[in-house]
């Protein structure tokens, strides 16, 4: 027993605590330096006990125990941050997001690879903020001139704007106001911080080494990249073609970001003695190679004149050569390599044929690039592959067989089976395989690096650390050729991990935040039915028989008229409180899982009836912090409605917010947990739309979702 | 409609409990008062009215009292009733069929009240129930006068002593409760109620209301006196007017005979009684949410401790039992302690009522001491299944509770017992099944109760609930994996353990002891996609057998005309068509459609 009578002994997680007799477990917890999440208790009111984010385990109880209601005791031993509790918290937490019909983040940004800030610079960009808006893409993405042109645009795909016509144009939007930055003299970068010493070694200077050198670089490190080639820029400098993205523009980006202090060692090929040197030489290696090396197609009598690879044929071209390839091409592959090598085949003035050996659903390159490809005058030939070649003169004559779609393989798509006795004949002067590429892992040779099976990299998924303490691997030497957009946020994460290591500190890797992505199920269509439908701004193109003639850049891009009004189509979803919702922090402390627990949702029916605070109904979780404090004040303006799943926090009976006591709520919803009731003022602040509402920013109606 | 008591008046005795209106005993009463006065017997017989006897099974139900001779009568229509005025009371003959003979061994009447034990229900059936001077004439409010005598101490050691422990269904010791809250500190303090009896099916509470409501009273009025309080509330749901009416007159009847008001019988005690209607929400029944409703807020349980006894109705120490409770404290003190502890087992002393209802022959209100097995309770009293197929289990306690299997029939009726099984006493629900129920079914229909019952507060009863119900519908549809059995066990576990209140912390129980003794129904709903009680409809389908005869019934019962076939020949279910309602397979008299 204490001597103290106003205080008891208690243990927590084993340690022996002297406590006011009084305290609540969670108080004392807090007093003790134990962290206890709670949801559902506000300081100013008593106990409610309704989330139950804050279970603790104490000797001898029966169940769990609640720790805001709870009192301590003499002698009480608790368990504050055993598994058992956290799974427990962990199990509530994700009880209450299956029933949380809101995002956090809007569905953009949530879907595009490198977490671009979409909405965030498409509002600059609104405003006319360009060079704002660049560097707010910069946050994540260092290259917006380039992916600006050559994004596949997953973010448009998932545009709740297409529920109402159209998408918002997220990536022209990321060219024009590169372009408006770089007609005022950019890119205008931000400046590095004080050097740290530390130096570091980047093998590779393609989207990932680059980006990866970027945030180093920012963070004060030393940086040195090894290049095998003449220039920087990789794949998007080699393997995509001129009047896709102009030379000039990759040229200008890449420089800015070594122009921050990166040395860059071109014409460097790795072999193991270099290697063995560097790892030596620099306090961290990031190996950034890509996967350049073009898949050899399987053909009985292949040979090697007018056979050429895609990617070679597009390094050829990046070099300013324009081959020969004769009168009649074929492409084989369904890619974005094919499509550019078949583009670029029309502009050295042949006839092209793709081959390709499932149907066009199958392709696996963008649609609007085969849009432009057909517009161009490439033709197709679908479910057709070919199987032999024999020269006779100057043509080549192409065996091909008819395929019929059978079984889905590992990817998902349906397996192309040969139409026995279909076999039929394709001349051509030139053919262009583009059926893949692959990892060149001969720097690994005599390392104990680990590989898969397919010679890319394995790495910590979430750090990019490879099995070799210091050295790290990020882009297409460990996805396999991918996308740009994905190699640079590799080369981000990568470089978040290095600057760990550089620190000394444990690598964990960039922080993953929850992310509630359930509002678009708790959309009603009747909210969207209310937004005025605006056409999407259509891209200017040169005309393409004009195109078709040399490598110029084919999209001329919006003027700033177009821009201005393809900006404000943004429907600015995602949450306003997503930085400081405490259901958020608690699910990214708790790696909760959105998904563990599926089922009925609630609906989506916000209340933006009320001049000073909006209450967004889907993002409640009944924790009844509004009601108990309104009733504090004598207020009845909210209430606890209807039963079981259906029990909601609203205006009692048929009433609305605005019908509601006149008192201040202002406490009210910033006492608020998530963003179940907000400030009305915060959502201008935040950038986001009042839901249900009609803004009338620029005279222009738009509404949230 | 005892027939051990000796009444020499000539009277003709209606039950008119909810069970026997329902069965029809208005037009029965006014059968008789009509009929009685056109053949001028209306000043020889006197029409009285009684409440329910438990016999559910043979209502509506008139006792004759006539020439110093009872006879009893069941199932009574207005035919009946001129048999029995024409041939009974005129000619002396008593109408044979319908006479229910309690003290004949072997009779219906006899199995089914040989082996109860009344004491909650004594005057149910027996008194008028909205007459205070029968209840007087049976001893009622004598009891108060003892507990005048003895002293507020005296009085609760009198209950400790005699072992009650509260009906409700926790099955906490009755005077330790009044002990505490007669301990506690308060200048005001209170007694409830709980007659918000909500589990579906159950109807103990509003039998003892509506037959004996002064008992409840009188239960209530010992209580106020043991704790010291002043004021006391019943809260009974709105839903039983007849129980509310009867307990207006007899508050009112009370209050006129100085047994409720100001300093009750020259003791210098007060005490009045309000009553709260509640508005049907389940979770009123649970104790902190009962206060909040009365307080005019809404129903929603508190943390405890603490408890209500030290902080309760407007924060002042409050005692609450439910009516079974409060209906055997008269009983206990005009029989003494030692004959209420000689009933029942070592640690559950008494009767328990129960409202026996399913599969059974003689479903209805029953009273039985503690220690009967539930076998007893179910062959003996019950008599055994209705259909001729064998039992499977009992549903013991409601939506809080569990299912029994039939091979552990040989459970005694005792709280801790009861609850080894993994099912609870509670309040007195028990329901037989057998092969025609599906376990998962029912584990399904109670947890829908609940889940809609939930008030909504804690995380893991409010969206908990919904995501096992959810789950058990996937495997009720034919979309289950194995893998959520484990996940509905877990969630459960979870469920129990962190939740405020009694709802929440018992509500995943009809899914856990159906998976603990009927796991096999379920593995084969979803591996299977069978339901071998042929409840669930997606899993099932209705076949026509060769020994169909083409009478065509099937056919005129069938509501979406998928049955197909030229008279005299097999006839044909087109399965595409099928809602699977069941009419046909009840319809066909040769037993030709069967489940498949």
């Amino acid at each position: 027993m204490s001597s103290d009578i106003s205080k008891v002994t208690i243990k927590i997680d084993g340690q022996n605590f002297q406590v006011s007799r009084n305290s609540t477990i969670l108080n004392a917890a807090k007093e003790c330096g134990f962290k206890i999440p709670t949801l559902c208790h506000y300081e100013k009111l008593e106990p409610y006990t309704s989330c139950f984010v804050c279970l603790v385990e104490v000797k001898g109880a029966r169940g769990f125990v609640p720790a805001c209601s709870s009192k301590v005791s003499e002698g009480m031993d608790i368990s504050v941050s055993s598994e058992i509790v956290k799974q427990a918290r962990k199990t509530a937490l994700e009880l209450l997001v299956s029933d949380h019909a809101g995002d956090c983040e809007p569905p953009c940004v949530a879907t595009c690879p490198a977490g671009v800030k979409i909405r965030d610079f498409l509002s600059l960009a609104a405003n006319g903020e360009y060079v704002k808006s660049a560097q707010k893409i910069r946050e994540n993405l260092p290259f917006p001139g380039s992916l600006g042109r050559v994004c596949p645009r997953y973010c448009e795909d998932k545009c709740r704007r297409k529920d109402v016509e159209e998408s918002v144009s997220v990536c022209f939007m990321k060219r024009f106001v590169s372009d408006e930055e770089m007609k005022q003299g950019g890119p205008f970068l931000p400046k590095p911080s004080k050097e740290t010493g530390k130096k570091v070694a980047i093998i590779g200077a393609g989207p990932a080494g680059l980006t990866a050198a970027y945030f180093l670089r920012l963070k004060g490190h030393s940086v040195t990249i090894f290049e095998k080639h003449a220039k920087a820029g990789g794949m998007l400098k080699w393997g995509i073609p001129d009047y896709r993205l102009p030379p000039e523009i990759l040229d200008k980006e890449c420089e800015s970001i070594i122009n921050l202090g990166v040395e860059v060692k071109y014409n460097t090929t790795i072999d193991k003695d270099i290697f063995e040197k560097i790892k030596v030489d620099f306090d961290v290696v990031f190996i950034a190679i890509g996967a350049q090396k073009s898949s050899d197609m399987p053909l009985e009598g292949e040979t090697d004149k007018g056979i050429v690879s895609g990617i070679d044929l597009l390094e050829r071209l990046a070099k300013g050569e324009r081959p020969d390839l004769g009168a009649k091409v074929v492409v084989v592959g369904g890619g974005n390599t094919a499509m550019d090598a078949a583009r670029s085949s029309v502009r050295l003035g042949a006839d092209v044929t793709v081959l390709y050996r499932r149907t066009e659903k199958e392709m696996p390159a963008n649609s609007f690039e085969i849009a432009e490809a057909k517009h161009e005058g490439v033709k197709f030939e679908f479910l057709v592959a070919p199987t032999k070649v024999t020269r006779s003169g100057e043509m080549l004559n192409f065996e091909c067989i008819r395929m019929a779609l059978g079984q889905p393989d590992a990817s998902g798509r349906r397996r192309p089976v040969p139409v026995q006795g279909s076999e039929f004949i394709v001349e051509a002067t030139t053919c262009i395989t583009a059926i893949g590429q692959q990892v060149d892992p001969s720097i690994a040779d005599g390392s104990n690096l680990k590989l898969t099976k397919w010679g890319t990299f394995i790495v910590e998924p979430k750090t990019y650390a490879t099995n070799v303490n210091g050295i790290f691997a990020a882009g297409d030497c460990v996805l396999g050729a991918d996308v740009a957009v994905r190699a640079i946020d590799a080369g981000r994460k990568a470089a978040y991990s290095m600057d760990q290591f550089l620190r000394g500190e444990k690598v964990i890797g960039e922080p993953v935040k929850f992310n509630s992505a359930t509002g678009r199920e708790g959309i009603s269509k009747d909210v969207l039915k209310n937004i005025a439908s605006k056409a999407a701004a259509k891209m200017p193109t040169e005309d393409a028989s004009q195109r078709v003639k040399d490598f110029r850049e084919v999209e001329i891009g919006f003027s700033v008229n177009e821009a201005a009004s393809e900006a404000e189509r943004c429907l600015k979803c995602g949450c306003v409180e997503a930085d400081t919702c405490k259901l958020r922090e608690y699910c990214t402390e708790y790696g909760v899982d959105q998904s563990h627990f599926k089922g009925e949702l609630r609906s989506i029916c916000d209340d933006s009836t009320h001049k000073q605070v909006v209450l967004e109904s889907g993002k409640c979780i009944n924790c009844g912090i509004c009601v108990r404090l309104l009733e504090k004040e004598g207020a009845d303006s909210l209430a606890f409605i209807k039963r079981g799943f259906e029990t909601r926090v609203k205006p009692p009976f048929d009433k609305q917010m605005v019908d509601g006591d006149a008192v201040d709520y202002r406490e009210v919803a910033e006492a608020c947990p998530t963003a179940g009731i907000v400030l009305r003022e915060n959502y201008g602040k935040k950038g986001i739309a009042v839901p249900n509402e009609q803004i009338k920013s620029r005279q222009k109606k738009t509404l949230r979702y | 409609m005892s027939l051990q008591n000796e009444q020499k008046n000539n009277r003709i005795i209606i039950g008119l409990g909810s069970c026997g209106i329902a069965a029809g005993a208005k037009s029965v009463h006014q059968r008789f008062s009509k009929l009685l006065k056109e053949k001028g017997l209306d000043q020889k017989y006197k029409i009285d009215i009684t409440s329910c006897v438990g016999m559910c099974f043979a209502e509506p139900l008139v006792e004759v009292h006539a020439d110093n001779k009872r006879t009893l009568y069941g199932k009574v229509d207005e035919k009946i009733v001129d048999r029995i005025i024409n041939e009974h009371l005129l000619d002396g003959k008593i109408v044979l069929e319908r006479i229910i003979d309690s003290s004949n061994p072997g009779t219906d009447s006899h199995s089914f009240l040989s082996r109860q034990k009344k004491i909650v229900l004594r005057n149910c059936g027996v008194i008028n129930p909205e007459s205070i001077d029968d209840y007087i004439s049976v001893g009622g409010y004598k009891a108060v006068e003892k507990a005048f005598a003895l002293g507020p101490s005296a009085l609760i050691e009198f209950i400790k002593s005699s072992g009650l422990r509260g009906r409700g269904g926790a099955g906490f010791t009755t005077g330790q409760k009044w002990e505490l809250t007669a301990k506690a500190l308060g200048n005001e303090k209170y007694v409830i109620c709980n007659a918000d009896e909500g589990d579906p099916g159950a109807f103990m509470d509003r039998s003892t209301l509506e037959g004996d409501p002064h008992s409840v009273i009188e239960g209530m009025l010992v209580a106020a006196y043991a704790i010291g309080a002043n004021k006391g509330y019943i809260y009974c749901r709105a839903e039983y007017p007849l129980a509310l009416n009867r307990l207006r007159i007899a508050i009112k009847q009370a209050l006129g005979k100085g047994f409720l008001g100001k300093n009750i019988k020259k003791s210098g005690f007060d005490f009045e009684i309000k009553i709260k209607e509640g508005a049907g929400a389940f979770v009123c029944g649970e104790e902190t949410a009962l206060i909040a409703s009365i307080e005019g807020r809404r129903g929603m349980p508190k943390k405890r401790p603490p408890y209500p006894s030290e902080n309760g109705l407007f924060g002042s120490p409050t005692n609450i039992n439910n009516v079974e409770t409060y209906a055997n404290v008269p009983w206990i003190l005009l029989n003494g302690s030692e004959a209420f502890a000689s009933v029942g087992t070592e640690k559950s002393k008494g009767t328990k009522v129960f409202a026996l209802a399913g599969k059974v022959k003689r479903g209805g209100l029953v009273e039985v001491p503690m220690g009967l097995t539930i076998r007893e309770v179910v062959e003996e009293i019950g008599g055994g299944s209705n259909t001729g197929r064998p039992l499977k289990a009992v549903q013991m306690g409601g939506p809080s509770g569990g299912c029994i299997p039939a091979s552990l029939f040989s459970t005694r009726i005792d709280y801790d017992e009861v609850t080894r099984t993994g099912a609870i006493m509670g309040s007195g629900g028990l329901l037989v099944m057998d092969e025609t129920t599906c376990m998962v079914d029912v584990a399904k229909f109670f947890l829908k109760f609940t889940q809609l019952e939930s008030c909504g507060k804690c995380t893991f009863c409010r969206v908990g609930t919904k995501r096992m119900l959810e789950t058990i519908e996937k495997i009720t549809d034919g979309r289950g994996e194995l893998s959520d059995l484990t996940k509905l066990e877990d969630l459960a576990k979870y469920i129990i353990k962190g939740s405020l209140c009694g709802l929440g912390q018992t509500a995943p129980n009809p899914v856990l002891t159906t998976l603990k003794y009927f796991r096999e129904e379920w593995v084969e709903h979803i591996e299977q996609k069978k339901c071998r009680a042929g409840v669930c409809k997606p899993l099932i389908k209705y076949i026509i057998k060769d020994n169909c005869n083409g009478c065509g019934a099937c056919v005129r019962v069938c509501p979406s005309n998928a049955i197909t076939g030229a008279k005299k020949t097999i006839h044909i279910i087109n399965q595409a068509a099928c809602t699977k309602c069941s009419r046909c397979y009840l319809k066909c008299n040769f037993d030709s459609i069967v489940i498949e």
